[in-house]
């Protein structure tokens, strides 16, 4: 199997090739989570029991990086209704996941003696389609 | 130009423009003894880490600034330690295909050279970014 450099794995803003690479990316964090929905009884003998599909299923996505340009900021301030977008992350080589996400935080960090730094999350609104790279 | 180099150049002509005398590597005679005339300041070995993002490179460097002097008093070496200190922490420099993000001094010192001679140092911290 490939592997693949941390480098690699990009959030992008948008879909397609239109779609931009969230600028200043150090380090992104993505979570797959399918909630399990409990159904141990009486005759499960004391194992814990759990439905074959998810609940509720998400993506999280954590990005963190060098503030660079307006963008960001933009849009995590911008107007109240505008917060749910498209966002891709693409894995060179391997595949892209994208869908909606609503952008639920940004945090600067701006120590004096270094470079200021964010980090955001997003989280998935609705299915997110993954596609395997041919 | 590397990265390196140019920042050596920026750093070389921000020092010059104060008046004073810089140097790469002082001159030196065949028994070791510097040939330059005093006082004069070098600026030659310079650190470079990486600073990368995953959309653009960039550095994280320290370069190390010596003062050479030769009077009574360690006045003269930390009058230019002081002189470079105004110019360069939290300054602007400009240095070719990079952005500065950040620069500032982040310790300074001053020792006696067993020839009588003072021998200043001071490290500068940048943060440049490749454009």
């Amino acid at each position: 199997m490939a592997k693949v450099a941390g480098r690699k794995i990009k959030v992008y803003a948008g879909t397609g090739p239109s779609a931009v690479a969230v600028a200043g990316g150090r380090s992104d964090s993505i979570s797959i989570n399918n909630e399990s929905t409990d159904v141990t009884d009486k005759s499960s003998a004391g194992w814990r029991e759990l439905l074959d599909d998810a609940s509720v299923r998400s993506v999280d996505i954590t990005a963190s990086g060098l503030i660079d340009g307006p963008g960001l900021i933009g849009q995590a301030l911008g107007a109240t209704t505008a917060l749910l977008g498209q966002y891709e992350v693409r894995i060179e080589g391997i595949g892209t996941a994208s869908g909606q996400f609503h952008f639920s935080s940004y945090e600067i960090e701006a120590a004096h003696d270094g470079a200021g730094e964010y980090s955001m999350t997003l989280a998935s609104s609705g299915p997110i389609t993954w596609v395997v790279t041919p | 130009m590397p990265a390196e180099f140019e920042t050596q150049r920026a750093l070389f002509s921000a020092l010059q423009a104060l008046g004073l005398r810089a140097y790469d590597v002082a001159p030196q005679a065949a028994d070791g003894a510097s040939l330059a005339v005093f006082p004069y300041v070098e600026v030659g070995a310079i650190v470079f880490s990486p600073m990368d993002a995953k959309d653009r490179n960039g550095f994280d460097f320290v370069a190390r600034i010596h003062t050479r002097s030769r009077t009574a008093s360690m006045k003269e070496t930390k009058d230019i330690q002081g002189q470079v200190y105004a110019r360069m922490h939290n300054g602007e420099i400009e240095i070719q295909g990079q952005s500065l993000i950040l620069l500032r001094r982040e310790m300074s010192d001053v020792t006696r050279v067993s020839d009588g001679s003072f021998h200043g140092v001071c490290e500068y911290r940048g943060l440049i970014e490749t454009v």
